[in-house]
């Protein structure tokens, strides 16, 4: 079992990734604010209820999001660097090891994480590795 | 032979006034037309309550009804929303009459004085408050007609004053060209569709008393 070291593992690889989690949210995050200002101020109507209800109410909540942005922020990149480091985070070091196995070292086995997304098929690379190496024993 | 043409016309002229209701008409070039005759008129209306509630009662004189509008120190509107082209439907039109304006004698900023016993509103709604436009035809004694002023709570609502006559007693009618006057109020043809029509009374800047009566209203392509 290999622990986490490093959540941010190669920018190439990762970034696309990384913004597969973080634009979407983003995007939610700010279509639901604008749809919350954009029905109240559609069902109040009248300029002076919006200037006197929800403008007020808007810089209220704005001057909230100032500080909850940035949590809310932190909280997003952190799960987008987990989510994604759970499907490249590991790919480094397997195409370093699978160097190894084409190189003929085929007593290389690559290693993973329980929960790392390509678990599954990195165990069978491993049996593939496992019976080219005794195949070229016996032979 | 002759019977099917007369059933075929029958059919034609049943779709038509079919397709005329669909798209609003209620008369030859008038998109809504509100009299307030009926006892359920104001169904269709619905309310906005800013500072507490006005009371917009249906009155009824013999066949003709009106709509009276008392605020103590209130705030809240009637509005009816409807989509149109202002340069389609230019004309709106109604009665009013003022029995009661607010006493703005104590109120020194614009902000406290921002109350009118009248007001009609057309109002083009886009995406933001700022970016959307408002206009209000405002009934004042403070103020000559014809006079524009901005609304204290933003540029893009402008309201024209269409009557200082003093109040009580007489009913006036109006009739303005609102593709005019948003021209000479913004300075540009209006890019967005109306969304709304209102009426409102208020006096809760001034914390007095306001009273006027509204009636038929009408969107028109023609005066």
């Amino acid at each position: 079992m290999i622990r986490r070291k490093r959540y941010f593992v190669d920018k190439n690889t990762q970034m696309p990734y990384l913004g597969l989690v973080t634009v979407p949210l983003a995007v939610l995050l700010t279509a639901v604010y604008y749809a919350i200002y954009y029905a109240v101020m559609n069902q109040l109507v009248i300029p002076e209820a919006i200037a006197s209800a929800l403008l007020p109410a808007m810089k209220k909540v704005n001057s909230i999001m100032i500080f909850v942005l940035p949590v809310c922020f932190y909280l997003i990149v952190r799960a987008a660097l987990i989510y994604s480091n759970k499907i490249v985070g590991p790919v480094p070091r397997i195409e370093r090891e699978l160097d190894r196995a084409i190189a003929g070292d085929y007593s290389v086995r690559l290693k993973t994480r329980d929960n790392d997304a390509l678990a599954p098929m990195i165990g069978k690379v491993n049996v593939l590795l496992e019976k080219m190496e005794r195949e070229r024993d016996v032979g | 032979m002759r019977r099917m043409l007369s059933a075929k016309s029958l059919v034609a002229v049943i779709a038509f006034f079919l397709a005329m209701d669909v798209a609003g008409y209620s008369a030859a070039g008038y998109l809504k037309q509100f009299t307030f005759d009926d006892a359920a008129a104001l169904d269709t209306w619905a309310k906005m309550i800013l500072h507490g509630k006005v009371d917009y009662t249906l009155m009824k004189v013999g066949p003709n009804g009106y709509v009276q509008a008392v605020s103590e120190k209130a705030c809240s509107a009637l509005y009816y929303r409807v989509a149109f082209k202002a340069a389609d439907y230019p004309y709106l039109s109604w009665k009013w009459q003022v029995i009661k304006f607010p006493d703005k004698s104590q109120a020194f900023d614009d902000k406290a004085k921002n109350d009118y016993a009248a007001r009609m509103y057309v109002i083009f709604p886009f995406l933001s408050f700022s970016s959307s436009k408002f206009i209000e035809y405002v009934w004042t004694d403070d103020a000559p007609a014809g006079t524009v002023i901005d609304s204290p709570d933003g540029k893009n609502i402008k309201m024209i004053v269409v009557r200082s006559d003093p109040a009580g007693g007489d009913w006036y009618r109006e009739s303005r060209n609102v593709y005019e006057d948003y021209l000479k109020a913004f300075g540009e043809q209006p890019k967005l569709k109306v969304g709304a029509v209102a009426m409102m009374c208020d006096a809760d800047n001034t914390k007095s008393e306001a009273e006027s009566l509204f009636d038929e209203i009408a969107i028109a392509s023609q005066e």
